[in-house]
């Protein structure tokens, strides 16, 4: 809460209304998300059109940040993990 | 498992970044230290990935991968910003000074789903507790 502009020592009631309203806050998003039903499993395009308000822009847009880190680092990954990069018999 | 993101995504995605990358050194070549201070503590903490996956499990009542778990909480915790900015807003229009109050975090609570509408939920949530703290 400090980081995002509170004092450097928050009051400890604040910081506990504050955990109530974001526990409310993600329970309403993926409630939202998964339609209501429990059928279909929670997927990332449901995240996305569950914050596809323009007030949720910036939501959004971490949120494709945070892909794009994920991918990043299968894609690595993926590059560490060529089979030509450790030859039969090589010892690694 | 996360689907496979395009090639054009992901290029579009690491130019922004590059750019972000200059215009984030060229802000924090003018922090006071108060401020370096304050967007450290922004940087350093995020919200704990467990956590919120238990609260995302609880309401779905589905096992949640590790990865939609760390998206949940990215976002989220630019919730928690909209919510202390707003906040400060609040408090600075009473003339409050100090910490924020419970009050003014109700306030700014109340502005935001008044700006955004409420996030679709079909049913009321309000007063519906999934966890006793």
């Amino acid at each position: 809460m400090y980081g995002f502009g509170d004092d450097r020592n928050p009051a400890s009631d604040t910081v506990n209304v504050m955990e109530e309203i974001l526990i409310e806050y993600i329970v309403d998003v993926v409630q939202t998300a998964s339609g209501g039903g429990k059928k279909s499993r929670l997927s990332i395009e449901d995240l996305r059109r569950a914050l596809s308000r323009p007030a949720d822009a910036k939501k959004l847009a971490r949120m494709e940040e945070l892909l794009f880190m994920q991918e990043d680092i299968k894609r690595a990954r993926a590059q560490f993990d060529e089979p030509d990069m450790h030859p039969a018999g090589s010892g690694l | 498992m996360l689907p496979a993101m395009a090639d054009d995504d992901y290029s579009a995605q690491l130019s922004w970044q590059s750019q972000s990358k200059d215009n984030l050194k060229v802000l924090m070549d003018n922090f006071s230290p108060q401020q370096y201070d304050r967007f450290e503590a922004y940087r350093r903490h995020a919200l704990p990935k467990q956590a919120v996956r238990k609260v995302i499990q609880g309401a779905t009542g589905q096992q949640i991968s590790q990865p939609v778990a760390q998206i949940v909480a990215g976002f989220s915790k630019v919730f928690v910003g909209e919510i202390v900015e707003k906040a400060r807003q609040v408090q600075a229009r009473r003339g409050d000074t100090g910490p924020l109050s419970p009050d003014h975090l109700r306030e700014a609570y109340r502005m935001y789903q008044e700006e955004t509408g409420r996030v679709g939920a079909a049913r009321p949530l309000r007063g519906k507790r999934l966890f006793v703290r």
